[in-house]
């Protein structure tokens, strides 16, 4: 082949292209006939290399396409539908948190046997929303720091209008980091963060409740979120934390406990 | 507009490799599923032209955050990656191995070209770099793996005058 004119210069980007047949065909041509100078041995060597790695990259990832795909990937298409864009609806069937209310619904007589109630349920969806926002937040998890333990309580207890006594979970391995006020459907309520020693975070959210009940323990859960959540009175608990449903079950109960 | 579900749920397995090159296999499917939600949590933003272009730039922004905040990602771990890949491992773990020494961005662009087969112009958009940028990352990113892989000296390439 004989150059018919000046072709411009082939640079790296061209060899790219050229490698990813995304050239033009007379480019492509140039390309080639630029690679077949004996003066450049060296480019069309690495060209072969570049070509023997791409096959061995493809050959090494494409068998992932053809694993199973975890449940908890299809789980986000079906239960993350936007609610008014605002908050996410989290799935939790009413039975299944029921029959698991019942089997957990131990407490010494202070809590009732009885099916949740649907108001506990949107109580849940807000601690495990605030506990998936906050919990990753790794210097602003609180808003006030367990250093100034007497103003987190104050603060947090006027704002909800009722007592608020941060559960010491010590004994569990967990460690107070502080609180924050969160919204719930429009009113205040208490998000108080734990950690254990491993980093990993735990969240308990007060809120009150417009009328009085007293409710079991329920499970609730969310991809990588699972919480135990119960009201008293007029107050409702969410202890939430990671996808280890018999640990947090464990620390709930120790909370609730406490609480009494 | 509104995702089609089952379009999403298509692009999962690819996701997922794309993933799994970038950040190893101990954190690809966190990552993936962050991805999923925040596609579904914005799809009003969605204008409708190519889907995969748009959940992938999701996906790489997911794993810069996750690369920011935690500083440096777990290494891809070749054993890990390899387990079921089938016949001659040897070769794979090499290949892995070498990507995994590769700089972030070298290996961004070397899958989403080669491995996941856009096109320049795509992944320009998915990465936010310019096209110019696409090309040279791509080439300063074989080279590495080939040096890498085979002991190979990187020879720059001579400007033609």
């Amino acid at each position: 082949m004989s150059a018919a004119g000046p072709v411009p210069p082939i640079g790296d980007a061209d060899l790219a292209a050229y490698t990813d047949g995304r050239l033009l065909p007379e480019r492509a041509a140039a390309v080639e006939a630029w690679l077949a100078l004996p003066e450049n041995a060296g480019e069309r060597a690495r060209m072969e290399r570049w070509r023997r790695q791409d096959s061995a990259l493809r050959a090494a990832f494409d068998p992932i396409l053809s694993e199973p795909v975890p449940p908890r990937l299809e789980a986000v298409l079906g239960t993350t539908a936007p609610r008014r864009g605002r908050r996410l609806r989290w799935l939790v069937p009413a039975t299944i948190a029921a029959a698991i209310g019942i089997a957990v619904g131990l407490g010494g007589g202070r809590v009732l046997w009885s099916p949740q109630p649907a108001l506990a349920r949107e109580l849940a969806d807000v601690g495990m929303s605030a506990h998936a926002v906050y919990s990753r937040e790794v210097r602003h998890a609180v808003e006030v720091g367990v250093d100034d333990e007497a103003h987190l309580v104050s603060w947090l207890s006027n704002r909800l209008d009722t007592p608020i006594e941060p559960p010491d979970l010590s004994a569990r391995g967990l460690t107070l980091l502080g609180g924050r006020l969160v919204p719930d459907e429009g009113r205040p309520a208490a998000q108080l963060m734990y950690e254990d020693a491993n980093g990993q975070r735990y969240s308990l959210l007060i809120a009150r409740t417009d009328e009085p009940a007293t409710t079991a323990m329920a499970y609730a859960w969310v991809p990588d979120i699972c919480a135990f959540y119960w009201v008293e009175g007029t107050v409702g608990y969410v202890f939430a934390g990671p996808e280890n449903r018999s640990h947090v079950e464990e620390l709930s109960r120790a909370v609730l406990e406490q609480l009494g | 507009m509104a995702i089609d579900r089952r379009e999403l749920e298509r692009l999962i397995p690819a996701l997922r490799r794309y993933a799994r090159g970038l950040a190893g296999a101990s954190v690809a499917d966190d990552l993936v599923q962050d991805c999923l939600m925040k596609a579904i949590a914005r799809e009003r933003q969605f204008r409708g032209e190519n889907l995969a272009g748009w959940v992938y730039a999701i996906l790489v922004n997911c794993v810069r955050e996750a690369a920011r905040a935690s500083r440096r990602l777990p290494p891809v771990d070749p054993l890990a990656d390899v387990a079921d890949a089938g016949s001659d491992p040897a070769s794979r773990i090499g290949i892995i191995a070498a990507l995994g020494a590769l700089g972030h961005e070298h290996r961004e662009v070397l899958l989403l070209v080669v491995v996941e087969g856009f096109t320049y112009q795509e992944a320009s958009e998915i990465l936010t770099v310019p096209i110019g940028t696409v090309m040279s990352r791509l080439a300063r990113a074989r080279d590495q793996l080939a040096q890498r892989l085979d002991g190979a000296p990187v020879v720059p390439l001579r400007r033609v005058k």
